[in-house]
């Protein structure tokens, strides 16, 4: 019998790995997470030294796994089984909330990118179950917790001061702190998450009278039952970034571009990065649209604002100035001698191409990625707008926070 | 490294036995070195710069543990012993302790280098053995290469057990790898791997949901579900480790003394601590406590120093250190004071108490924020002005039939019933390891990677 354990040892090792080595990796997998797999990496000293090599090879076998997406269904019937939601910080609940977010169309209403007429945001399909007695997964609801680190957001003041101090004092600096969709989905779910307009008043407080706040959070807040958010991702939508840029316009004195300007078009099918983690089926069948809004007053610009994808179950938040970058630079054909340096994570994507068109030069700096001074590029554009955008999430993440100090 | 990832047991593992089991059982000295060198590429996989720490200390401590044996009972032999004393603590505290210790002077430096994995344990494995030939209860290891591998041997390098050289030498020199003891070995090792991969990580998923938040939305439920959940995530992340390392020991032929006895079936927490950690406590109680004088003399003093290093030994924190002392005190007073009352009680009534003692001590361990740990204590003992909160109570009823089954397994009766069946039925031993790798492996690849809890200290 102990041959026999061995071999059933040496089997199982042996299939698992055929399924890694052998066969096929799961075409499904990228969609189904809508990020990009891991590539094999490429084994060389430094990469070696500074563990990537062997955490990328890590995650290459995983991503690449045979059938990885009927394994990722697996896990979830367990972690579900075992009465586990979501890993960290996200949360999901189910319940007959409406929450003014309504429905937005099924998958099999996906009619690609379509052109469509100006909408207030949302779409909500009248021929789905609403309400209290309808079918609770129906009104699945996905949001990033926010518990507050007072000590971090303090510390997030003192880096934006520290760059006031050391740029030139021609350069207009503001703070924009991006509030997440908890804050504006009422009392109920208010209990469990700290205050985010307590945590950017703190910050507001500290920071120097010479960097001048954006109050997005209000703007947000005055237009609670717009398509603000996705349901299912973390992110703000073009909507919300456009309330975000109205807030920033009025601080900063410009006129904003308002959005009967701009042509929109839809990308439907975007199921984001907190419901990926359900795989829920009726989730799946009620996934979010990506609106893009593009300018049509006859401003050009250097680069395409959009990255879309040529399958487009392929598209999703990246489109917006195709993801992250360490450093971008544009111009625009408004020609008014005026630069835009930004400073940023994630949430700024879908904001920036709302500012641009009223820059002549666009400067987009990510601290996550860019290894250059962020410092030389203001001492080089010393009459430009300095803009600071993190979602309110980043205050309470150190390492983060030291990346943005590090990137002076 | 860890066990449970697809580096380790796609690549690493079936590559190793195929090299190790390929040389001649005769060829020891072979396959000493293959053990070696995978072990260092183990080990260099995480941890690519300071493998070069753990060649340069063992060498060191080779070297000086010939010259006190050739030494031994001259006053040399005690300053080399000193040397290498100095020189293991030295670098345990310049990369665990000296933020720690800076800081409580008042000096803030960020010390860049991470702490290398594993220190904590090799280190006391090169002191055991130091200390154990300078007392002349062990010949000194001639052989740079059976020193090196006794010290950086994979199955146990990073996460323990602590082995004490007095334990293994004669294993270094002679051993055998029978197929009755390779089986048992496979098996030990995938029920360590089921008992991280099935139960700690689902564990510790609640456990972060219900602790890593602010005490403001926390409650009562929430605290209490929280820490037994991280009651059983420790339990089975690091019992199940020790699995895994005295599995792959097996393997290759070497016999680890257990880590871990249920714990948790302890009557109290004098039991407790003959159960948990085992090896860590053998070494604290062979190496600190009886040179103080052990019950002899300054019985007390000694019993708070021990716990006081064991606290400190998880972590430069003051929660650690506060949590050593807790235990130092309980045990304090269970010898003078409940001793007799423990035995004379139903055993039910002293296992509470044990599980209520062990529960309250693993919030002490799990908060390093003082603030955290006495909002969340003032929620566990009822006093935090919320007894339930929506997310306790719904994870509460999910996981009802999930905590008994996790008390269950924290005890000795799966064993027992899998001996019984395996005496009945053989078979069913390469059918359960069938059945707890499938699931493991599923979930392995449907689930993000995940480390162990004690590759932190």
């Amino acid at each position: 019998m102990e041959k026999i354990n061995l071999y059933v040892f040496g089997g199982m090792i042996a299939v698992l790995m055929v399924i890694i080595f052998l066969l096929p990796s799961d075409p499904q997998a990228e969609v189904f997470e809508n990020r990009v797999m891991q590539t094999r990496p490429t084994f060389t000293i430094e990469s070696f030294v500074s563990r990537e090599y062997f955490y990328n090879l890590e995650n290459y076998f995983l991503d690449n796994s045979f059938g990885r997406t009927t394994w990722l269904r697996f896990g979830d019937i367990v972690d579900r089984s075992f009465g586990v939601r979501l890993p960290g910080s996200m949360m999901v609940y189910f319940g007959a909330d409406d929450l003014g977010y309504g429905l937005v169309p099924t998958l099999a209403q996906i009619g690609g990118l379509t052109t469509a007429t100006l909408t207030t945001g949302y779409n909500v399909d009248p021929n789905l179950p609403f309400g209290e007695d309808s079918n609770f997964h129906d009104h699945a609801v996905f949001f990033l917790r926010y518990i507050e680190d007072t000590e971090l957001a303090i510390r997030y003041a003192e880096v934006l001061n520290s760059f006031r101090r050391e740029i030139p004092e021609t350069v207009r600096m503001f703070s924009l702190v991006a509030p997440v969709k908890v804050a504006f989905m009422g009392e109920r779910y208010a209990a469990a998450n700290s205050s985010q307009i307590g945590t950017i008043e703190l910050i507001n407080s500290l920071l120097d009278p010479g960097i001048i706040p954006v109050d997005a959070y209000h703007a947000l807040h005055n237009h609670a039952e717009e398509y603000l958010f996705f349901r299912t991702d973390h992110h703000w939508t073009a909507i919300g970034a456009y309330r975000a840029y109205h807030a920033f316009a009025a601080a900063a004195g410009i006129e904003p571009i308002t959005i009967d300007n701009y042509l929109e078009h839809a990308i439907h099918g975007f199921i984001g990065s907190l419901a990926i983690g359900t795989q829920n089926p009726i989730v799946l069948a009620h996934p979010d649209i990506i609106y893009l809004y593009e300018l049509n007053n006859g401003t050009t610009f250097s680069t395409d604002l959009f990255a879309i994808p040529q399958n487009l179950a392929y598209a999703d938040y990246r489109v917006f100035l195709g993801g992250d970058h360490p450093r971008i630079e544009f111009s625009s054909s408004n020609q008014n001698g005026e630069t835009l340096v930004v400073v940023k994570d994630s949430f700024a994507n879908p904001l920036i191409i709302w500012l641009a068109p009223n820059y002549e030069n666009v400067i987009v700096v990510d601290p996550r990625q860019y290894t250059g001074s962020i410092l030389e590029i203001l001492r080089e554009n010393y009459n430009a707008d300095l803009l600071f955008v993190n979602y309110i999430p980043a205050t309470t993440m150190r390492e983060l926070i030291e990346q943005i100090y590090g990137g002076r | 490294m860890v066990f449970s990832s697809m580096t380790f047991l796609v690549l690493f593992l079936p590559i190793f036995m195929a090299v190790y089991f390929a040389v001649p059982a005769k060829y020891l000295n072979v396959r000493n070195f293959v053990l070696l060198i995978s072990s260092l590429i183990f080990y260099a996989a995480g941890e690519p710069v300071w493998v070069v720490l753990i060649i340069f200390s063992s060498a060191v401590d080779c070297l000086l543990g010939i010259l006190i044996e050739k030494h031994r009972g001259k006053r040399i032999a005690t300053v080399m012993l000193v040397i290498s004393l100095c020189a293991s603590l030295g670098l345990l505290v310049l990369f665990k302790y000296s933020e720690f210790l800076l800081g409580i002077i008042g000096i803030n430096i960020t010390f860049a280098p991470a702490l290398p994995i594993g220190i904590s344990f090799y280190t006391f494995q090169t002191m055991s053995y130091i200390i154990d030939v300078y007392r002349g209860r062990v010949a000194a290891q001639k052989s740079p290469l059976k020193f090196l591998t006794y010290v950086s041997m994979f199955p146990q390098l990073v996460a323990g057990p602590i082995i004490a050289y007095i334990d293994v030498q004669h294993m270094l020199s002679k051993r055998e790898s029978t197929l009755a003891g390779v089986s048992q070995g496979v098996t030990r090792f995938v029920m360590g791997l089921g008992k991280k991969v099935i139960f700690a990580n689902h564990a510790g998923a609640i456990a972060t949901q219900l602790l890593d938040t602010s005490a403001a939305t926390s409650s009562t439920v929430g605290v209490w579900l929280g820490i037994t959940m991280f009651f059983f995530q420790i339990y089975f992340d690091f019992s199940g480790y020790s699995d895994m390392a005295i599995g792959l020991g097996k393997i290759v032929g070497f016999d680890f003394k257990e880590n871990f006895h249920y714990p948790y079936e302890s009557k109290s927490i004098t039991d407790f601590w003959r159960r948990w950690h085992i090896s860590l406590g053998m070494f604290f109680r062979n190496y600190v406590y009886i040179p103080l004088g052990g019950n002899r003399k300054r019985q007390l003093l000694n019993i708070m120093i021990i716990w006081a290093l064991t606290g400190l030994w998880h972590g430069a924190s003051f929660n650690f250190i506060l949590w050593g002392l807790y235990f130092g005190v309980i045990l304090v007073i269970e010898k003078y004071y409940l001793k007799g009352i423990l035995t004379r009680i139903h055993a039910a009534f002293a296992h509470v108490y044990v599980l209520f003692v062990v529960m309250f001590g693993w919030l002490i361990f799990y908060f390093t924020d003082l603030g955290q740990f006495l909002a969340m204590t003032g929620h566990f003992f009822g006093l935090g002005g919320q007894i339930t909160d929506h997310l306790a109570i719904e994870l509460f009823l999910a996981n009802l039939w999930v905590l008994p089954i996790f008390a269950i397994f924290s005890t000795q009766i799966p064993i027992k019933v899998f001996n019984y069946l395996k005496g009945e039925m053989p078979v069913s031993e390469p059918v359960l390891n069938f059945t707890i790798l499938a699931f493991s492996f599923m979930l392995l690849i449907g689930q993000s990677f995940t480390t162990f809890i004690y590759f932190r200290f």
